[in-house]
């Protein structure tokens, strides 16, 4: 009895292979060394390969946008104040970033910039009346 | 606002940031200050759309912390105004700006008094400062002024005492510890995208445990220092900004951005030493911003004798 239950359960496991699958995957790795190997894993290793095995593949990860401003404190500015924060990362990404180490090498500064960097009319912006 | 406009430009160089700091805090802060109506007049909106750019002379070859009690540039009250004679070192935008906020001690009367030079003075010479491993795109100058006449009217009249140059200094100072967390946050931000895409026995770096250690540092760190300058600026626009409040800041800021941007350099090997992936460059910078406008040990002291009541400089 407990031999053909045996030989049943070996082969509903059968009818579940790809055996196309499982030649490609013996062309990159030796199946029956692998099978040695998994033998001797314990229930947790044999838990953690299989997460491993299911997390992996085509579906890409969504990753969580870099916040370097953890506790929001961007929050605390007035939407004018905001407003103006964006203006300047967007000057300094668009204008500054492309050519920055290219000058930082070279020991100079890049005074085309400062027409472009004065129209923002940053200077002095607090000074009340000067503006 | 302008604290958080000095992170937004450091957060991607903190060269153009200081040249920011130098032209509307430094210099424009002094106009504004100890200016007069016309001074303040003739420079001010020029200077806000940068149209005319300007510097600021306090520290000198022999006279970086002391320059409290020690300025070695004079200044003498003649019939035709004043004659000026001295140097001035690591004077930022000093290669190019229409004007410098000279700092001069009275022969007089011993006191610290402000003027503004222009820089078709005759009397007026600047020599670039080569070879820096920090901030290379900011122009420092040596400055010689050799009898250098200035007019009356070219006097910053409420410059009276070094207490009004350290008015400058104080909300400046402020600036550069907002610079800091600018600057740790695009190392940051650098790193982290970094350690995302970089992979690594198969896998993105950032999912190694010794990774992310680095990564919970940096971002701890960070968040400290920035919940810390947004209340110093709180206390800046209610008027209760004290000198000690702005060097704690720029000593705390300071000092944290160093290890944030070394922990960036840390996460990307190899790479965090080339130009190209910009942390390092973050490193090199952070050197400076440690030490200029007021060194680590002359803040310390200033909120050492704030909490403790007693004096400890020389």
């Amino acid at each position: 009895m407990r031999i053909i239950k045996n030989i049943r359960q070996t082969l509903e496991l059968f009818k579940s292979v790809d055996f196309e699958q499982l030649a490609a995957i013996n062309k990159k790795v030796d199946l029956a060394q692998a099978m040695k190997g998994l033998a001797k894993l314990d229930e947790n290793q044999l838990n953690g390969l299989m997460k491993m095995l299911s997390s992996s593949g085509d579906k890409k990860k969504e990753l969580p946008e870099i916040n370097p401003d953890f506790y929001e404190l961007s929050d605390k500015l007035t939407p004018d104040q905001r407003a103006l924060q964006l203006k300047v990362r967007a000057f300094m990404e668009q204008e500054v970033a492309p050519i920055v180490n290219e000058y930082w090498l070279r020991d100079e500064f890049p005074y085309e910039l400062i027409p472009k960097f004065g129209q923002l009319g940053l200077a002095g912006v607090t000074y009340e009346g000067y503006g | 606002m302008e604290g958080v406009l000095a992170m937004e430009m450091a957060r991607v160089d903190s060269s153009i940031a200081t040249f920011f700091g130098v032209q509307s805090g430094l210099s424009m802060g002094s106009i504004y200050l100890c200016g007069s109506e016309e001074q303040k007049q003739e420079w001010l909106p020029a200077m806000n759309k940068m149209e005319k750019i300007g510097a600021f002379g306090l520290t000198e070859p022999e006279v970086g912390s002391g320059a409290a009690g020690g300025l070695t540039m004079t200044c003498k009250k003649t019939d035709d105004g004043w004659v000026l004679n001295g140097q001035k070192k690591w004077i930022g935008n000093a290669t190019f700006a229409d004007v410098t906020v000279i700092w001069a001690r009275d022969l007089a009367d011993g006191q610290v008094k402000g003027f503004l030079v222009r820089k078709e003075n005759p009397g007026f010479a600047v020599e670039k400062i080569k070879g820096k491993m920090a901030l290379r795109i900011v122009q420092n100058g040596l400055i010689t002024l050799t009898n250098c006449v200035v007019e009356e009217k070219d006097r910053l009249p409420y410059a009276n005492t070094f207490k009004d140059t350290a008015k400058v200094l104080q909300m400046t100072r402020a600036g550069v510890a907002w610079m800091a967390v600018g600057c740790a946050r695009g190392a940051y931000e650098n790193a982290l995208a970094y350690t995302q895409t970089r992979k690594q026995f198969g896998k993105p770096i950032a999912s190694f445990q010794l990774i992310q250690n680095h990564l919970v540092e940096m971002i701890s760190n960070l968040t400290a220092m920035q919940t810390l300058v947004y209340r110093l600026s709180e206390l800046q626009d209610a008027g209760q900004l004290k000198d000690e409040h702005a060097s704690l800041a720029k000593v705390f800021c300071t000092l944290r951005t160093r290890d944030i941007v070394r922990g960036a350099r840390e996460v990307m090997g190899g790479n965090g030493i080339l130009l190209d992936y910009n942390v390092a460059r973050f490193v090199a910078d952070s050197e400076a911003i440690y030490s200029y406008e007021g060194t680590k040990e002359i803040n310390t002291l200033i909120v050492g004798r704030s909490i403790t009541g007693f004096s400890a400089f020389v």
